[in-house]
């Protein structure tokens, strides 16, 4: 397997050159054919990196250890079905990984790009291509997958403790695709500038394939957060970690994009800014590859110092410059067709948008470079923790959240502050109103009750233009559920966008909840004896130890009561594994609901609190250490999940007729003379 | 056996990227000539769709008159110099997502409608005519 995959890693390298230069070539002398030929050889890249990752896996499956990357991340006694995914559980396969995902989802992207791209492909191919060589080379000579093991045990190291998990199934797949995805929206807006397209011929082509990017890399964070969540037992999801800091700003940037493009494809502006956002977010994905992958930061996430940081430090600084100089080649054509009007309008909430994500972006940034600055210059380690981050970043964000309800209530263009009033008197009034009930119920973390008076505004700011499009389809004629989905079907990327913002409203409930109101207690219980944290009262019944070849494994059984009621047996587990001298912990979650809708599994009940418990230490007096934790809200920031995929679902789902989207007009308003003589017809 | 994989592999890559210079059938001119035309299609079925959300947006009372009546007259003057360019091309095929009120043939009647009216009132007052630079 090691030779197929050798051959194949190199096949994939030589038709990747090809395709490059070949597309470049041929747009210069005009060759169709040679381009033609170019793109299939991009293809074809894709297949032989295919090739090599089947290899590879296949080399995991049967336990191949004369390979050192399977000898080094797997051993017979792990789960068969770790072992499938174990190909991307170190530095060298998850490299492997990346180039071929990406490499496949470049071949998605030649292909199914518009021909109204065609003058530009061959340079969105070089762009793609340009990439995927460079990861082949590092593969090829810094970090080989299929180097042979200096001697084959016959049993293999195994893979990571933290890494066996079913987030792992999905979190580093996602992650990794997501974060190397960015570069695809980039080269569609990067080619089309080198070959001169620099009106909107590459704006449908980045929007969605940026929407579907971003749909990628945000399901990758979610559930990278629920698996901290579950598996590192500090009870958090969110620790602005540098590894998460680095894979959040692109995701930060490429959010902002994906609002103001809106704005190009309606009003024709901002063409110099999309651009500039487009190259952001690609420089800030090549820096998380760097700090990834052997770069100067430590994290739970990274693979270690290696000296394929540098490789990767100087492909950013070259990702930037050229970057740089496309941008700046460009910017005197990439002027807006029109001025911004007024500020008071929806270019501008969106311009206002754009800023405030830039600006979490930067102070993320900083967070996760200042500490390098400081070793640099003064010799002195210091850590920026979560706090700073929350401290600085949380009013930004809650900013944000205020806009997401008033921004899509303006309209395009300009308003007056009586039609501003007229629209935003209700979700404001509403937002004040929950504020003030808030308030008088007890609850004074003053950031807390800001927050959910501003998710409220937006909640009620979405139910009110729902409303409205809904009623606007009544007198058409349509019940209220069929109105109100033709209002969707007639605008799917606002209506999926709205279900988004949805989507950010519950993760907003559980931020706040589990941030603000969270409880927690770490006691050391023995058996028999219980510990009382707010209504529960958890009960230690005893210890469960299970021997296998690769780790010792204990359960903490305890039963949990409310009042005398027993709701819950829980049983969190601590393994620890020799190899590795590692211990990993598995937290039992009892969600509490807030409704109890019979027939429903109890996960799935709409949840106000999580009872979570992770044993900490099993001391040798028969005592469990376990950590205690009241999380509430919690259960809010995973249904968003769901909610995500619908809303993007719907946002990029192809649009009906035109014909069956019309809605009668309130009145019809005539168009003049001389306004039409006036506009150059 | 994995090395015949292998190599079989590479055999397929380079017939399959070498099938272009056998059938030399590239044309580099039409295929930016169907670009073009794509492009234009796209772009008269974004109007399209922003003169239906325009509608929506109107009817939801979420603009007002002025800006309604402003912007639909922005966007269909788009819609017709679209329609024209691609007359220009030689594009032939009726679009099946127009909406109803904006079929190539009603909008172009209106604006020639609407031109002649404006031109007639011009010429009244002035006595020249407006140019024709649509």
């Amino acid at each position: 397997m090691a030779d197929l995959g050798t051959m194949s890693l190199l096949l994939a390298l030589a038709l990747a050159v090809y395709a490059g230069i070949g597309s470049v070539v041929g747009a210069r002398l005009g060759s169709g054919d040679l381009i033609m030929s170019s793109r299939r050889s991009s293809y074809m890249a894709g297949v032989a990196l295919a090739v090599a990752v089947g290899a590879l896996v296949w080399a995991f499956v049967t336990h191949d250890f004369s390979i050192e990357y399977v000898r080094g991340h797997s051993d017979r006694a792990q789960s068969q079905a770790f072992t499938w995914v174990a190909m991307y559980a170190g530095n060298e396969g998850s490299l492997l990984y990346i180039t071929a995902i990406f490499t496949i989802m470049s071949m998605v992207a030649i292909y199914v790009s518009p021909r109204r791209l065609e003058p530009s492909r061959p340079y969105i191919i070089a762009i793609l291509m340009g990439i995927t060589v460079f990861f082949l080379t590092v593969l090829v000579t810094l970090a080989d997958p299929f180097a042979p093991a200096a001697f084959d045990d016959g049993r293999g190291v195994g893979v990571n403790p933290l890494l066996r998990h079913p987030g792992m199934f999905i979190h580093p797949p996602l992650q990794m695709a997501g974060l190397v995805g960015v570069a695809i929206p980039f080269s569609f807006a990067a080619g089309a500038m080198i070959a001169g397209q620099t009106r909107d011929q590459w704006l449908d082509a980045a929007r969605i394939s940026a929407i579907a990017v971003w749909a990628v890399l945000s399901a990758g964070l979610l559930i990278g957060a629920w698996w901290a969540y579950t598996i590192l037992g500090w009870g958090g999801y969110w620790s602005w970690d540098p590894i998460e800091n680095v894979a959040v700003m692109p995701w930060l940037v490429l959010t902002a994009f994906i609002h103001s493009i809106m704005v190009q494809k309606r009003r024709g502006m901002f063409r110099m800014w999309n651009v500039a956002l487009l190259s952001m977010m690609f420089v800030l994905a090549q820096f998380g590859l760097f700090i990834n992958r052997g770069g100067p930061v430590v994290s739970v996430h990274s693979f270690g110092a290696s000296t394929i940081g540098s490789v990767f430090l100087g492909f950013m600084i070259f990702s930037l410059f050229f970057a740089l100089a496309v941008f700046l080649w460009r910017a005197p054509s990439l002027k807006s067709d029109r001025p911004l009007e007024s500020f008071l309008s929806r270019e501008a909430g969106f311009l206002v948008n754009n800023f405030l994500f830039l600006g979490v972006t930067f102070v993320t940034l900083w967070g996760v470079l200042f500490p390098l600055f400081s070793e640099f210059a003064n010799d002195e380690t210091v850590t920026v923790s979560a706090p700073w981050y929350n401290q600085i970043n949380g009013p930004i964000l809650l900013a944000i959240v205020i806009l997401m309800g008033i921004g899509p209530l303006l309209p395009w263009r300009r308003t007056t502050m009586p039609s501003v009033q007229r629209w935003l008197t209700i979700p404001i009034a509403i937002g004040l109103v929950t504020m003030a009930l808030i308030w008088i119920s007890g609850v004074h973390e003053m950031w807390a009750v800001i927050g959910f008076g501003s998710l409220t505004l937006v909640m009620s700011a979405v139910l009110e233009e729902w409303y409205r499009g809904t009623m606007a389809q009544r007198r058409a004629g349509h019940n209220f559920a069929s109105g109100w989905w033709r209002m969707v079907s007639g605008n799917r990327p606002r209506h999926g966008g709205y279900i988004v913002h949805i989507a950010i409203i519950a993760l907003g409930i559980g931020v706040i909840g589990t941030n603000f109101f969270q409880q927690r207690a770490d006691v050391a219980l023995a058996p028999g004896e219980s510990f009382t944290l707010d209504e529960y009262r958890v009960e230690y019944v005893d210890t469960s130890n299970e021997e296998r070849v690769d780790r010792i494994s204990e359960w903490a059984n305890v039963n949990v009561f409310k009042g005398d009621e027993q709701i819950a047996s829980l049983a969190p587990w601590r393994a620890f594994y020799p190899v590795f001298n590692i211990a990993s912990v598995r937290a039992a979650v009892h969600n509490n609901p807030l409704v109890d809708i019979p027939g429903v599994p109890h996960y799935l009940d709409p949840g106000l609190e999580d009872l979570y418990i992770v044993p900490s230490e099993f001391l040798e007096d028969g005592r469990v250490v376990l950590r205690i934790s009241i999380n509430p809200a919690a259960w809010w920031l995973w249904v968003s999940g769901p909610i995500f995929i619908i809303g993007t679902v719907i946002a990029l789902w192809p649009a009906p007729a035109l014909e069956r989207r019309t809605v009668p007009a309130r009145r019809r308003v005539p168009s003049t003379p001389q306004a039409v003589r006036s506009a150059g017809v | 056996m994995p090395i015949t994989v292998g190599a079989l592999v590479a055999i397929v890559a380079i017939v399959v990227i070498a099938i272009p210079f056998v059938r030399r059938s590239g044309s580099t001119v039409s295929a930016r000539h169907f670009g073009e035309l794509e492009r234009l299609t796209r772009l008269r079925t974004d109007l399209y769709d922003q003169i239906s959300h325009l509608q929506a947006d109107h009817a939801a009372n979420t603009v007002t008159d002025e800006d309604y009546q402003h912007q639909l007259l922005e966007l269909r003057v788009g819609a017709a110099r679209t329609i024209r360019l691609l007359d220009q091309l030689g594009y032939e095929e009726e679009p099946q997502d127009a909406p109803a009120a904006l079929t190539r043939e009603s909008l172009e009647e209106e604006i020639a409608a609407l031109r002649a009216a404006g031109s007639g009132r011009n010429t009244d007052t002035s006595g020249e005519s407006e140019p024709d630079n649509g």
